[in-house]
């Protein structure tokens, strides 16, 4: 115990001759010696928040604007849903809030290896929360969404199953597997990536697109004349964040009781309306998130 | 275990006077492994195993029918065998079955014979000195049982009609009727099965138990039906567990629910065990996850 401490000492030392660049090196000794996530953040005054560019969740802003809903982190203007709350968090903290630019493949491994405190928007699977944890409490749910041309009846899986329509989806998505249980009479067109299968809409090779509903909307921004739904009835997960797993639970605690503040208060809500709102999207026109 | 004490002892000994039963203390700590440590160092995940269709029975035929998991010799079902099977899975270790009665479910956790147990209620006297998931894998609510064409679709309707309902002594059904329908006739069975013989020898006109079980009955019994009427008194379905410190065994199966209850596995595992008693399951209400 003694001798740890002073290993603590030596290595504090350090981080005051070398400078802000020794923040990690410390982060990671703090983290050898047992430290709890809750104490790192408070210990170095930083909240490290994961940024894999994902919109409306987080993302750059290269022209700077100065539009609702920026967050500045050094020289760079960060938007998104999930950059508004790690900012309140780390205001309510007390401490600065640090982006570390990542891919959500890498959410499990950033995690262990103590790179990042949270991950937004990483489902929280039997298999992931076998290494890492996650709050129990989303900041909204989220589901399904289909996008049409204006006027198609995407209300109900019903209906979309009756007519029997072509629909483009991402080959191996939670999207893929709900479409073919809720409408099985649908004819599916399966796209290696997003944008191709935006591209076959816009070209008219396929009827209808699915994805989530924030990525649909903000699709439906940029193709003229096109309606999102999360068709009836709506198979619904709580958007969340993945946290380390700790034996102290003060981390998740503290965010378990943000989250449902946040999503009860409208700050999520407002924040998603703002990232919306950046890109064009009529948010008159959406429908709330669900909160719960 | 003589090993251990016999070393913890030998640490004790170098330290001089009082201060070795203080430094003892910390040494027994660390025999008192976490269910979470446990797991992983035994590579073995042991579910408590009552006997209770649909969560969890034994399949004597050896069927290769969905939803069967095979644990040494013996071929199990149940959505509870086929979501822990799961939860084995991902942890990466083998699934063992504790077979014990619900009755011995607070004093099994309490004397690590198990690592959790399903369909046990959390009341706040079990809480005071086991612990419980927070979120069920779904929500089960009181279900009543009746012939087609009896209105049991609101308890206001229950209530109106003074329904003669034979109902299970001392359960959670009971108090709900008795505050749903205050005006039905209650018939009160020691157990299950004298309700049900009730029921078929027309001695009442409706019984009540949970949702799960009284869908398994109706499916033996022709020209009934089964409704939880509205509005639902709901309760979560969840798992017991030890009541410890570290959390992460408590945080992985929060987690695990969610999802299994979520993303349809539940509702699978229930149909699975469903059918595998005739059940037809394209006339069921889907089970509540929220």
């Amino acid at each position: 115990m003694v001798d740890q401490s002073r290993r603590g000492i030596a290595l504090g030392a350090t981080v005051a001759v070398v400078g802000a660049g020794a923040m990690l090196a410390s982060r990671k000794a703090a983290a050898q010696q047992g430290k709890s996530t809750w104490e790192q953040i408070h210990e170095s005054k930083t909240l490290r928040m994961a940024a894999p560019t994902s919109e409306p969740f987080c993302f750059k802003d290269l022209t700077n604007s100065d539009k609702p809903g920026a967050v500045k982190v050094g020289d760079v203007t960060w938007r998104g849903v999930s950059v508004n709350i790690c900012k309140e968090l780390a205001d309510a903290l007390g401490v600065q809030l640090q982006l570390v630019e990542t891919t959500y493949g890498n959410g499990v491994a950033g995690l262990q290896a103590n790179q990042f405190d949270l991950m937004f928007a990483l489902d929280g699977t039997v298999k992931r929360a076998a290494v890492i944890d996650f709050v129990p409490q989303g900041i909204f749910m989220y589901g399904t969404a289909i996008l049409s041309k204006a006027g198609t009846d995407i209300s109900s899986w019903q209906a979309i199953n009756d007519q029997k329509l072509l629909i483009g989806l991402p080959v191996g998505t939670t999207m893929e597997t709900e479409t073919m249980k809720r409408a099985p009479q649908a004819k599916l067109d399966r796209f290696q990536n997003y944008n191709e299968m935006i591209a076959a809409f816009q070209a008219g090779r396929v009827q209808a697109i699915s994805g989530s509903l924030t990525g649909m909307t903000l699709a439906s921004a940029r193709i003229p004349n096109s309606a999102v739904a999360m068709p009836s009835p709506p198979a619904l997960f709580p958007a969340t964040a993945a946290i380390r797993q700790d034996i102290d639970p003060r981390w998740r605690n503290f965010l378990t009781t943000s989250f449902a503040y946040l999503a009860n208060s409208g700050f999520v809500q407002n924040a998603l309306n703002d990232a919306y709102a950046f890109r064009g999207v009529d948010v008159s026109k959406l429908q709330p998130i669900v909160i719960r | 275990m003589g090993t251990t004490t016999r070393r913890s002892l030998a640490a004790g000994a170098m330290i001089v006077g009082a201060s070795a039963a203080l430094a003892s203390q910390p040494a027994r700590a660390q025999q008192a492994k976490s269910t979470w440590e446990q797991i992983y160092e035994s590579k073995t995940l042991r579910m408590a195993a009552p006997i209770a269709e649909p969560s969890l029975y034994k399949d004597l035929t050896n069927s290769d029918k969905p939803g069967g998991v095979k644990v040494g010799d013996t071929l199990w079902r149940g959505w509870a065998v086929n979501v822990c099977k799961e939860l084995a899975e991902a942890l990466g270790v083998r699934l063992e079955m504790v077979e014990t009665t619900f009755g011995n479910g607070v004093a099994g956790l309490q004397a690590n014979q198990f690592d959790l147990m399903f369909v046990l209620d959390g009341t706040p006297k079990r809480a005071a000195v086991i612990d419980f998931i927070p979120n069920g894998v779904f929500l089960y609510g009181t279900a009543i049982l009746a012939k087609s064409g009896a209105n049991i679709e609101t308890w206001k309707a229950i209530d109106d009609a003074r329904l003669q309902i034979g109902v299970p002594v001392g359960t959670t059904m009971e108090t709900e009727i008795m505050r749903r329908a205050p005006q039905a006739k209650l018939d009160r069975f020691q157990t299950v099965n004298e309700m049900i013989a009730a029921f078929q020898a027309g001695r009442v006109v409706a019984i009540s138990s949970s949702l799960t079980s009284m869908v398994l009955t109706s499916a033996r019994i022709p020209n009934s039906v089964v409704r939880m009427p509205d509005p639902p008194a709901l309760f979560p379905s969840t798992a017991a567990i030890r009541l410890e410190k570290d959390q992460r065994w408590r945080n992985f199966l929060q987690t695990s629910f969610a999802y299994l209850g979520n993303s349809g596995f539940v509702q699978n595992a229930l149909n699975d065990a469903y059918a595998f008693r005739g059940v037809d399951i394209s006339k069921l209400q889907p089970v509540v996850t929220r």
